[in-house]
C-alpha cells in the first residue's frame, strides 16, 4: 500500500501503546540498555489507566480527582529517556512486511521495521446494549473514567453505575471522591460467586483490600449496591433522565419485579472490558478465546512471545487483567526482549515470572467471581445493537437464523459493523445474539477477523502523504488553524473480510 | 455531508459544578458552537467544553431514525461524539482539544 517514497525506520525494539504495560516494558528495555520506539495513538501517553489531564491544568494538593498520579508520572518518565523514541498520536495502521508496519502520525507517515515487537495495545469497554443506551448522558465506565481524569469533569451531580466487573467499583469510588451523588451501584454478578474465590483472591491481598475500601466509602456514603441488578431501560427527553433498575434472572435477562427507578443526569454503563486485539488478529496471530480473559485474545507462552517469530504481547490487550498485571507483564515481554537481543537479564526473569504466576491467579479468580451464570440479554427486539449503523437487535437475530450463524452473510445482510467504529462496539454483542439465536458456544464462533486500516485514518496516509487539515468547500482560507487530529472520515471498512 | 443546524444552542440546560474541585483548569478561551459563543478552558476536548456547557447532543443520526447521540466511549473508539470542526472536517470530540476561535457544528453525522 505504501509509495516506494515512503521511508523505513530500521528499530530495534518496538512497542506499540504506552498505557501501563508499554511504559513498563519501555523502562525495562531502557533499563538493560535497548533503545525503543514507542508508538502511541493518544496526544499522552498513560494510556487509560495513567491518563493525563490537558497540557495547561494544574492539580492543587487535596484535589477531589481519584488518580495515581505519583507512579503514573514515574511510569511517563521513560518517555523523555534519551534510548526512547516517542511517537505520540500515532496509529499504526497496517502491516507492511514481516515486523514491518505502516504508520500515520499527525504530521508525517512512515514505516517501522522492528527486531522484536511489544503488543501492548490496552483494552475498551465492551458495549452492552439495552432499551435507552444510545441516549445522550448514558456513557460507558471508561468514558466517565476519562471524562474525570483527563478533562478533571463529572458526568453529573446525580448517577447510577450499572454493570459488570472490577471497573463498575473503580468508576463509582472516582465520582463519589469527585463530589458526586451515586445513587446505586447495580452489579449484574451475586456475591456469591464472588465469596468462593475468596482464597485465591487473598493471594494478592492489597488489591482485594482496595477493592473493599471502595465499597465501604460508598456505602457510608448511602450509594445502594444491589448485586444481581441489571440495567432494564435508561429513560429521558434527548438526554438520559431515569434509569430502571432490576433482578436478573438465571438467563440473562431482567426480571419483571423489585424494579427500582432513580432519576439521574448521567448513567454509568460498564459491562466489562474487551483486550484491543484488533491488531494482533489483523497480523495474524494465534488468537484464543477465553472469557476469563476477556474474549479473543493473542496465544503466549510463558514468555509471552505469541506465535509470530519476535513478537511479543502485555496488558489488557492480551486479557483484562488490570493495571498490577499489565504492568508485570510489561516488565516481563520486555525481559524475553533484552534477552532475545542479547543482554544479560539475570535473575530478574524468573522473579518477574513469579510475580507474573500470582497475580495471574488473582485476575483470573476475580473474572470467575464476576462471571455471569449466562450471558446478558438486555436489548429489547427494537434497540439498536450496532450504533453506527442503528442495526436493531431483531434484524441481527432474524439475519443469524437466516444465514446459520454466518457472521460474515449477517454483515452483508445488516451492516453491522460497517461503520466508522470498525465493529468494536457492537461484535461481542452481535456474538452473543448468533450463541443464542444458533444455540452455539461463544467459542466456537470465529475471531472477527480484521483488515487494514485498524483504525480510520486519513486518506493523504494511504497515499503516504504528509498530512495537513482537511479542507472542505464551505472553508474559507481565513479559517482558523485544524485540531489536534487529522479529519477522520470514515472508510467503507470492516472487521469481517 | 448534511447540514441541518445543529441542537447545541436550543438544549443548552447547564448542570453546575461538574469541574471537579482542586483542579486549576487552563485559560478561558471562547470557541463558536452552532453560531453561539461559549467558553472553553484551553487544552480540554471539544467533548469537555460542550459536557460543560450542558450540551449532550452532538450528532444526529443520518438515517430516518435522526436520533441524538453523544460523548460515550471517551477514547476514541466509538465515534459516537463525532462533530464537524470549520477547517479540520468531522473530528471525534473526545479526541480533539479545543483551539482559541474554533468553530464546532453539531448536528446530522
Amino acid at each position: 500500500m505504501s509509495t516506494p517514497s515512503t521511508p523505513i525506520d530500521d528499530v530495534d525494539a518496538l512497542i506499540v501503546g504506552a498505557g501501563p504495560a508499554g511504559l513498563t516494558a519501555a523502562a525495562t528495555l531502557v533499563e538493560h540498555g535497548v533503545p525503543v520506539t514507542v508508538v502511541d495513538d493518544n496526544d499522552q501517553g498513560g494510556g487509560q489507566y495513567f491518563r493525563q489531564l490537558p497540557p495547561g491544568f494544574r492539580e492543587r494538593p487535596g484535589s477531589a480527582l481519584h488518580r495515581d498520579q505519583p507512579r503514573a508520572a514515574a511510569a511517563l518518565g521513560v518517555l523523555s529517556h534519551p534510548l526512547v523514541r516517542y511517537m505520540p498520536s500515532t496509529t499504526l495502521w497496517t502491516q507492511s512486511g514481516e515486523r514491518e508496519f505502516s504508520y500515520a502520525g499527525i504530521e508525517q507517515t512512515g514505516r517501522l521495521r522492528a527486531r522484536q515487537v511489544i503488543l501492548a495495545t490496552g483494552a475498551h469497554d465492551r458495549p452492552q446494549p439495552f432499551p435507552g443506551w444510545t441516549l445522550p448522558g448514558v456513557i460507558s465506565a471508561g468514558g466517565c473514567l476519562n471524562l474525570i481524569k483527563g478533562q478533571a469533569l463529572v458526568p453529573g451531580r446525580r448517577v447510577v453505575v450499572v454493570g459488570n466487573g472490577p471497573l463498575l467499583l473503580v468508576a463509582a469510588y472516582s465520582l463519589l471522591k469527585a463530589g458526586v451523588q451515586v445513587l446505586a451501584v447495580a452489579e449484574a454478578a451475586d456475591t456469591a460467586a464472588m465469596l468462593r474465590q475468596t482464597p485465591s483472591l487473598l493471594q494478592v491481598p492489597s488489591l482485594l483490600a482496595l477493592g473493599l475500601k471502595y465499597r465501604a466509602r460508598l456505602l457510608a456514603a448511602g450509594t445502594r449496591f444491589l448485586s444481581g441488578y441489571a440495567v432494564v431501560e435508561a429513560l429521558g427527553d434527548g438526554c438520559v433522565q431515569r434509569v430502571a433498575l432490576a433482578p436478573l434472572g438465571h438467563d440473562g435477562q431482567v426480571l419483571g419485579r423489585d424494579r427500582r427507578v432513580y432519576d439521574v443526569d448521567a448513567l454509568v454503563s460498564g459491562y466489562g472490558l474487551t483486550p484491543s486485539s484488533e491488531f494482533a488478529r489483523m497480523m495474524g496471530l494465534a488468537m484464543c478465546f477465553d472469557p476469563l480473559l476477556g474474549g479473543w485474545v493473542p496465544e503466549r507462552g510463558d514468555d509471552l512471545a505469541t506465535s509470530m517469530a519476535g513478537v511479543y504481547g502485555a496488558g489488557d490487550g492480551c486479557g483484562i487483567g488490570g493495571v498490577e498485571l499489565a504492568t508485570a507483564e510489561g516488565r516481563h515481554a520486555a525481559l524475553s526482549v533484552a534477552a532475545r537481543l542479547g543482554k544479560d537479564v539475570g535473575a530478574a526473569f524468573e522473579s518477574s515470572a513469579r510475580r507474573l504466576a500470582r497475580l495471574n491467579r488473582f485476575r483470573r479468580a476475580l473474572s470467575a467471581g464476576y462471571r455471569l451464570p449466562a450471558p446478558l440479554h438486555l436489548a429489547r427486539p427494537e434497540t439498536t445493537v450496532c450504533r453506527c449503523e442503528n442495526v436493531s437487535e431483531a434484524r441481527v437475530a432474524a439475519a443469524a437464523r437466516t444465514f446459520d450463524g454466518d457472521l460474515w452473510r449477517i454483515k452483508s445482510a445488516t451492516r453491522l459493523s460497517m461503520g466508522s467504529c470498525q465493529g468494536r462496539n457492537c461484535l461481542s454483542s452481535c456474538a452473543a445474539i448468533v450463541a443464542r439465536e444458533c444455540g452455539v458456544a461463544l467459542d466456537t464462533l470465529p475471531p472477527p477477523r480484521m483488515r487494514s486500516p485498524a483504525r480510520p485514518i486519513a486518506i493523504a496516509s494511504l497515499l503516504g502523504e504528509t498530512l495537513g487539515p482537511a479542507r472542505e468547500p464551505d472553508v474559507d482560507d481565513g479559517a482558523p488553524p485544524g485540531a489536534g487530529e487529522p479529519s477522520v472520515r470514515p472508510l467503507p471498512l470492516s472487521l469481517w473480510s | 455531508m448534511a447540514d441541518r443546524a445543529g441542537p447545541g444552542a436550543a438544549q443548552r440546560a447547564v448542570t453546575p459544578g461538574l469541574q471537579i474541585e482542586g483542579i486549576e483548569r487552563g485559560p478561558a478561551v471562547p470557541i463558536e458552537l452552532d453560531g453561539c459563543e461559549i467558553d472553553a478552558d484551553e487544552g480540554e476536548s471539544i467533548a469537555s467544553a460542550m459536557w460543560k456547557a450542558g450540551i449532550r447532543t452532538f450528532r444526529i443520526t443520518r438515517n430516518l431514525a435522526a436520533e441524538p447521540r453523544g460523548y460515550y466511549c471517551g477514547m476514541g473508539v466509538c465515534f459516537e461524539c463525532v462533530v464537524h470542526v470549520e477547517g479540520s472536517g468531522d473530528v471525534r470530540a473526545c479526541r480533539t482539544p479545543i483551539s482559541r476561535g474554533m468553530r464546532i457544528r453539531t448536528g446530522a453525522r
